[in-house]
C-alpha cells in the first residue's frame, strides 16, 4: 500500500503557495473524539476497531476522503512503514508505536488525513504548502463538519471539544508553520525572535513537531492556547506573528545579500558541491545542505534547481524512505551511502 | 569511535549534557541508543509537565474531587492524571471539573469554550448562552432591587432550562 506513496510527490511538497520562501507548509490539526467511548488509552481493542469502522463508514460518504482515499491500519504494517508515514507528515511520531486499533485514512493528494484511536479518537489534520492559513482552516472546518454529520463528538458546553489532554481542549486546533528561517540563523537573531514567540504564547518546534530538533533552520511554530478564543482568532493571531517574523527573516537575507554576498555565495555554492559529490552523507549533514541550498534558490543565487527537489529532499532521504526506495533493510552506514547516492542522482545536470 | 555501552557498534548518538556546568557526554551506537530511548523520540513538551501543575493539594475538597476519587465511566483516579497529564474519558471533565479548572485557567488563560460547536450541540449550546446572559440581567435586576424584571427573567431561564432538558437527554 505504502509503495503508492512512494514515487509520488505530496502536494505540500510541491514548493509553491504564498510566502514559499520563507514557509514550508502550514498545518492545522483538529482533535476530535466520540461520546461514551473512553479516549484511546483507555479503550478495549475492541472497542477501538469498533471506533475504526464507524468513522470508515463515515468517510465513505465524506466528499473530502472520497473513495481513492488510503485507509491503513497500523497492525497490517511493518515499524518502517510507519515511519515512512511520519517522515511525510501523514502520522505522528507517537503514532509510529501504535499497533492494532489504530489506523489513518489519507487522501489522494496527502493534504488531509485523519489519525484513529492516537491519543485522541480522531485527529484531522490539513497540510498545504506554503503560507494558507485560511485554505488550510475551510478544508479542515469542512471535514470536521462531515465527520460531524456521522459521528457524535464529544463535547461539553463549558469546555468545548473534549481531549485526552487538557492542552488540547475547547477548540481541539493546532494551527503550525514550517518556517525556513536560515537568515535569522546565519545572522545570529534567531533565538530573539523565537523567545519573544514563546513569550507570546506560541510553540516553536522542529521538522517532526514535539521534541525534534530544529535541524535545517527549519522551525515549526504553533499556537498553544486551544480554549477560549474562537478558530479564526486563533489563526489571526497566529497569522500576525508569522507575518512578522517573515519581515524579519526577509530583512536578514536581504542584509546577508547586502553585506556578505561573495560568503554567501561561497556558502551555497559548497553546500551544492558536498551535495553532488559526497559519497557518505548522514541525514543531519544532507539537512543541513538541503536548507543552504534553498536559500541560494530563495536568493536567486541559483536558477535551476526547482523548490520542489529540494524540498522532496528533506523528505525522500529520511531513513525510512530510502528504505522504501532502495527496498532494502538498511543500518545507519549503508543509509549514509545509498542517501549519497540518491542526492546525487537527483541533482545530477542540474547547475 | 566504539559505543560508549556495548563497545561493539560504532556510535552514531551522541549525547551531551551539561551537569553543574561540566559537559558529559555519551557516544552510543543505535541499537543502544533505541534500547536507552536516547535520539530516537526523546519527546518533552508541555503536555508532559501537566501532572505538576496540579499545585493545589486535596485537602478540604470534597471526597469527589479527593485523588483517589475515581471516574464512574473509565475508573481513572485523578492521582493518574497527577502522573500522565491524560484523562480517561469525557466524563472525566464532569467528574475532576472543580480540580481541571484551575490547571486550564494555567495553560490557556482561559476556562471557558469559544469557537465551533457540533451540530447536535448548537440548538443547545445557543440556549445555553441565552442562560448565562439572562442570568447576568437577572443578577443586574436583582442588584437594582427590580423584582418585578427579576420574576420574567427568572421565568423566561426556567423556560429555556425546560426546553434544552425536553430536546437532549441528559448522560
Amino acid at each position: 500500500m505504502i509503495s503508492i506513496l512512494l514515487n509520488k510527490n505530496s502536494e505540500w511538497l510541491m514548493g509553491d503557495g504564498p510566502e514559499v520562501d520563507y514557509v514550508m507548509s502550514t498545518r492545522i490539526r483538529l482533535a476530535r473524539n466520540i461520546a461514551g467511548y473512553p479516549f484511546p488509552r483507555k479503550l478495549a481493542i475492541e472497542n477501538k476497531n469498533q471506533i475504526v469502522k464507524m468513522s470508515e463508514a463515515v468517510f465513505s460518504s465524506s466528499k473530502l476522503l472520497s473513495s481513492d482515499a488510503l485507509l491503513i491500519n497500523m497492525h497490517e504494517i511493518d515499524e518502517i512503514d510507519r515511519q515512512f508515514l511520519m517522515e511525510r507528515h501523514l502520522i505522528s511520531p507517537e503514532m509510529v508505536s501504535l499497533g492494532e486499533g489504530s489506523a489513518v485514512a489519507i487522501s489522494k493528494e496527502e493534504n488531509l488525513s485523519v489519525m484513529l484511536n492516537e491519543e485522541d479518537h480522531l485527529r484531522i489534520q490539513v497540510l498545504k504548502s506554503g503560507l494558507q492559513l485560511k485554505e488550510v482552516w475551510t478544508m479542515a472546518s469542512s471535514i470536521d463538519d462531515e465527520l460531524d454529520k456521522g459521528l457524535p463528538y464529544a463535547f461539553s458546553g463549558r469546555f468545548g471539544y473534549l481531549t485526552a489532554c487538557p492542552t488540547n481542549v475547547g477548540t481541539g486546533i493546532r494551527v503550525s508553520v514550517m518556517m525556513h528561517l536560515p537568515g535569522l540563523v546565519y545572522s545570529k537573531q534567531i533565538n530573539k525572535i523565537l523567545q519573544a514567540a514563546m513569550k507570546l504564547g506560541l510553540a516553536v518546534r522542529g521538522l517532526y513537531g514535539e521534541g525534534s530538533e530544529a535541524l535545517g533552520n527549519l522551525f515549526q511554530i504553533s499556537n498553544q492556547s486551544s480554549l477560549g478564543i474562537h478558530e479564526q482568532d486563533i489563526i489571526k493571531n497566529l497569522k500576525k506573528i508569522i507575518d512578522q517574523v517573515i519581515t524579519h527573516e526577509k530583512n536578514a537575507r536581504m542584509f546577508l545579500l547586502n553585506n556578505s554576498l561573495r560568503q554567501l555565495e561561497d556558502k551555497v555554492g559548497r553546500s551544492f558541491g558536498i551535495l553532488r559529490n559526497a559519497r557518505i552523507i548522514s541525514s543531519k549533514e544532507s539537512i543541513g545542505l538541503f536548507s543552504t541550498l534553498r536559500m541560494g534558490i530563495d536568493l536567486g543565487l541559483i536558477n535551476d534547481i526547482p523548490r520542489s527537489i529540494i524540498n522532496q529532499l528533506f523528505i525522500i532521504t529520511q531513513p525510512a524512505h530510502l528504505q522504501r526506495y532502495f527496498e532494502k533493510i538498511l543500518d545507519t552506514g549503508e543509509r549514509d551511502v545509498k542517501r549519497a547516492n540518491l542526492i546525487r542522482e537527483k541533482l545530477k545536470g542540474l547547475h | 569511535m566504539k559505543c560508549d555501552m556495548c563497545k561493539v557498534h560504532d556510535a552514531v548518538v551522541h549525547y551531551a549534557e551539561v551537569v553543574n556546568g561540566e559537559i558529559k557526554k555519551l557516544n552510543i551506537c543505535e541499537s543502544c541508543a533505541k534500547e536507552k530511548g536516547f535520539g530516537v523520540e526523546v519527546s518533552f513538551s508541555l503536555s508532559d509537565m501537566l501532572g505538576g501543575m496540579v499545585k493545589d493539594s486535596a485537602k478540604g475538597l470534597e471526597p469527589s474531587q479527593a485523588d483517589n476519587a475515581k471516574c464512574k465511566d473509565c475508573g481513572m483516579a485523578f492521582d493518574e492524571f497527577k502522573k500522565t497529564g491524560r484523562l480517561g474519558c469525557d466524563n472525566c471533565y464532569v467528574v475532576f471539573e472543580k480540580r481541571l479548572i484551575s490547571i486550564l485557567d494555567t495553560i490557556h488563560k482561559h476556562t471557558r469554550h469559544r469557537g465551533k460547536t457540533p451540530s447536535a450541540f448548537k440548538e443547545k449550546y445557543i440556549k445555553i448562552e441565552k442562560i448565562r446572559e439572562l442570568n447576568k440581567k437577572l443578577k443586574d435586576a436583582v442588584d437594582r432591587e427590580n423584582y418585578e424584571a427579576a420574576a420574567v427573567l427568572r421565568d423566561k431561564i426556567k423556560d429555556l432550562n425546560l426546553k434544552i432538558n425536553q430536546e437532549i437527554p441528559t448522560k
